[in-house]
């Protein structure tokens, strides 16, 4: 459980005159549920971008299992067990659950590139999409398309996706966005069972969702990680209730 | 050496046409982010109907006014009834629609004009010679210089100056910004629409004395008027015009000093090329 | 696999390939049927004119399957796809002429003569296809966007205008084809000969393609069609599937492009034109994207119209022109949305 799996350094990320990421340093150890919040702005997208290599950093480092990944690639990273699920749901509409799952569960087996066989009927595919469709709860639904989920299950689905890739580290962006009530719950029953079997990184808003599940809480305040700590310190901090927590209400 | 020169003039006023055809263009993609195919048929519309109304009143300047005026008022019918409902659509489907305006107005321009190519003449008053540099340059040539050069400071002071050149460029760096405004949205792409019709009947009609006017003139027209727009950058009137005037002056000189095949050529290599190194373009206009 | 009986938003559909319901098989075998038998009426009828047009029928519905691949599925909207058809018919016109002329054609130190054994001149310009495929598709690419359109347009004319200028070769008035290619026993020549030919290629692209749209490679470049990033976020790298698909798409318009040559007995730069490039991308929009069979009814509708229209008026694009702006509009999913086949196929 010390492991360090992610270790950030120093991290700055500058768009022309704004400095949305200011020498942060953070690291997630092997096991953990590492939430990171922060007020709006504080440049929590940025930072979850730059992690999953969609974003180049402008300065600084980022070491995942001791290697030094900054300057590769989102497919790159994907490949040594780094996924990300996005803000705002990024999905195939048109495509039915299903193939939304296997696309990734066929990345990860590492043969796409077949021209013969028929995919979708495909057992080596279908069984680990249905089974992480069945864990998500959406396994009923698994032949409809994806556009005809409400949002809380489009978001259960984004999940999926992202497991489908077979990941050690989950970058989860606000996985509960837009949700409220029986979905909030549902979504933190299933973060806390995935905790067990992997580690993440939750950026979230929601409060309750994050002293549930986080064993560790990183605090952002514009681009800088201002306090690292267990819930417990983090909410007896008067530093981090005046920046955040008090604007929180 | 004075073969150059008349090649650079030439390559100048071509490129001048082209600037004319792509600043309506680069305006009409950049701010409704709308493909419009047809721009092509709009020159060609301005050619035709200026040789209708030469025969009609007999005069080069009516039938050039009343031509500008009957193609913009094209324009804005087309808007109306294609575009409008395009804006929320892919591009896919605004290239197909505005390729089934292509083949409409060609087909209706060869219905009413018959398939042979029209003659428009040079008015007597811009007839003739002027001796430049040693050389005997058409004085119509110089004169489209000049009008284009007039028309670009005109759209360079409203579009840098007026209320509604700033709402422009800011259309064209962020279309919801614009929205955000309060301003008539619709209005203001109608007013795009029919202004950038206008400009590609103003360029047609110069060009009718020099190319012929014939059914399917303006398709050609619109690659080199897309190649420029995507060279210069979208959205930008000031990159439409250096554009316009390097694929002018290449175009031009390519085709008469290289053998034949490799002089069209070149244009389209200039534009990989360019886009290779740049891909938004010299000078893009989003952010 | 269930059938979804789920309703779903207006206009929705899944873009996925129709699997073959019963009803579906039944009408692609009958259709399948019916055209093997039009050679036989035709002669009947005392009319072999109908074999020719039937013939150019099926070769642009060729074109238009391997267009649909790349734009029904992949996205990708190509605006030169005709250069990789026009492409391979030169090859064989090329080729022929050369055999013709006894003379041959020197290109560095490789010197080629002439043939019209379609067993070499065919192979040879697929594959000259594919490699154009490959090498501007590798370029193109790299954009998206208008940035796409633009660069497939200029690849397209920039091909258009070498075969203008090609003076030895026709240049603007185009190649005649003396002797049709030899298929061993089979004289491509014969109107009977390559309708037959036509077919079976027809039939067997439009097979091979729904092959491969469902397979593993087929899932991945429907998704890219519409969400790129996402590909890329769980790992695909996206480039080379989309590159792959273009490569297939021109090598199918080369088979297309080498039974044009022949049943043409000709090849101009009309061939490789973008307004031909245009027409196609209409074929496979009127018949339907993403369906497969749709391009063959778009190529089937579009041809027959020019034919029957043509003989009331020569004006018929006058109609082709708004009715295409009218199926965009208001009627997107094209013919293929009208067959009664259980479909769970096409795609917006």
């Amino acid at each position: 459980m010390n492991h360090r799996l992610l270790e950030v350094q120093g991290l700055v990320k500058t768009f022309g005159g704004i400095t949305a990421t200011d020498d942060l340093n953070l690291d997630v150890r092997e096991g953990e549920l590492h939430a990171v919040i922060g007020p709006n702005g504080a440049g929590k997208t940025t930072f979850i971008a730059q992690l999953a290599g969609m974003l180049a950093p402008t300065r600084g480092a980022i070491r995942f299992d001791g290697e030094d990944i900054t300057s590769l690639g989102v497919v790159e990273r994907v490949r040594r067990g780094i996924a990300r699920s996005f803000q705002i749901t990024s999905l195939w509409p048109a495509l039915t659950l299903m193939e939304n799952v296997a696309i990734a569960a066929q990345a990860r087996q590492g043969h796409a590139f077949r021209f013969w066989e028929h995919a979708a009927g495909a057992a080596a595919l279908r069984e680990p999409a249905l089974q992480l469709l069945q864990r998500v709860g959406l396994a009923a639904k698994a032949d409809l398309p994806a556009q005809a989920l409400s949002h809380g299950e489009r978001r259960q689905l984004e999940l999926a996706v992202t497991l489908a890739t077979g990941p050690r580290l989950l970058l989860l962006d606000e996985p509960m966005a837009g949700m409220s009530g029986e979905d909030s719950q549902r979504m933190v029953a299933l973060l806390g069972e995935l905790k067990r079997s992997y580690t993440i990184l939750l950026v979230e808003h929601d409060m309750d969702a994050v002293f549930a599940l986080a064993d560790r809480i990183s605090v952002l305040v514009y681009g800088h990680c201002a306090a690292t700590g267990t819930p417990e310190e983090i909410r007896s901090s008067e530093e981090v209730r005046a920046a955040y927590l008090g604007e929180e209400a | 050496m004075s073969l150059m020169f008349e090649q650079l003039l030439n390559g100048l006023q071509f490129g001048m046409m082209l600037f004319l055809m792509a600043s309506g263009l680069t305006l009409v993609v950049g701010i409704m982010n709308f493909i419009n195919l047809a721009h092509g048929t709009l020159y060609m519309a301005g050619a035709f109907l200026a040789v209708a109304f030469h025969a009609l009143t007999g005069s080069y300047l009516l039938a050039l006014g009343l031509a500008i005026a009957a193609t913009a008022l094209l324009g804005l019918v087309i808007e109306l009834l294609v575009a409008q409902p395009l804006y929320q659509r892919d591009h896919l489907d605004q290239v197909l629609c505005t390729f089934g305006i292509i083949l409409f107005l060609n087909e209706l321009a060869r219905v009413i004009w018959g398939s042979a190519p029209l003659r428009m003449d040079v008015p007597p008053w811009l007839d003739g010679s002027v001796d430049l540099a040693g050389i005997g340059y058409p004085v119509y040539r110089l004169a489209i210089i000049a009008v284009s050069a007039a028309v670009a400071i005109g759209l360079h002071l409203v579009i840098t100056r007026t209320r509604l050149g700033m709402l422009i460029r800011a259309g064209a760096a962020d279309r919801t910004m614009v929205v955000g405004l309060g301003v008539n949205i619709q209005l203001l792409y109608a007013l795009v629409f029919a202004v950038g019709a206008g400009l590609a009947a103003l360029s047609g009609i110069l060009a009718a004395p020099i190319f012929t006017v014939q059914t399917g003139m303006g398709d050609h027209i619109l690659i080199l008027t897309l190649v420029v727009i995507v060279i210069g950058g979208i959205g930008s009137v000031h990159g439409a015009l250096a554009a316009a005037l390097l694929v002018g002056v290449i175009d031009t000189v390519g085709r008469v000093s290289l053998p034949t095949g490799f002089g069209n050529v070149l244009i389209y290599v200039l534009m990989a090329s360019i886009l290779f190194w740049r891909p938004r373009g010299l000078f893009p206009s989003h952010g | 696999m269930a059938d979804s009986t789920i309703t779903l938003a207006a206009g929705a559909k899944v873009a996925r390939p129709a699997r073959a319901g019963r009803l579906g098989l039944a009408l692609g075998l009958s259709a399948v049927v019916l055209l093997a038998l039009v050679p036989p009426v035709a002669s009947a009828l005392g009319d072999p004119f109908y074999v020719r047009v039937v013939t150019r029928m099926m070769v642009f519905a060729i074109m238009a399957i391997s267009l649909d691949l790349v734009l029904g599925f992949g996205g990708m909207v190509s605006f030169g796809h005709a250069m990789f058809v026009g492409a391979a018919a030169y090859v064989v016109g090329i080729a022929g002429h050369h055999a013709a002329a006894g003379s041959a054609l020197a290109l560095g130190p490789l010197v080629l003569t002439g043939s019209t054994n379609a067993w070499i001149v065919w192979p040879l310009a697929i594959a000259v296809s594919a490699l154009l495929a490959f090498v501007f598709g590798a370029i193109a690419l790299r954009t998206s966007g208008l940035y796409f359109i633009m660069i497939t347009l200029a690849f397209a004319q920039m091909l258009y205008f070498v075969a203008v200028s090609a003076q030895p070769y026709g240049g603007a008035d185009g190649l005649p084809l003396e002797t049709a290619p030899t298929l061993g026993p089979l004289d491509t020549g014969s109107r009977r000969t390559l309708y037959y030919i036509a077919l079976a290629c027809m039939v067997a692209v439009f097979l091979l393609c729904r092959r491969i749209v469902g397979s593993r490679f087929g899932l991945v470049l429907r998704a890219s069609r519409f969400n790129q990033p996402r590909l890329a976020a769980v790992g695909v790298p996206v480039y080379r599937y989309r590159l792959a698909a273009f490569v297939i798409s021109g090598a199918i318009a080369g088979l297309a492009g080498v039974l044009l040559a022949s049943s043409q007995a000709f090849v101009s730069p009309a061939d490789l034109s973008w307004l031909r490039s245009g027409e196609l991308i209409v074929m496979v929009v009127l018949g339907g994207m993403a369906t497969l069979y749709g391009p063959i009814l778009g190529a089937f509708f579009y041809l027959l119209a020019e034919f029957v229209l043509g003989h009331f008026t020569e004006h018929w694009q006058l109609v082709m022109g708004p009715l295409l702006v009218l199926v965009v509009l208001y009627a997107k999913g094209g013919l293929a949305s009208l067959l009664p086949v259980a479909r769970k196929g096409g795609a917006r």
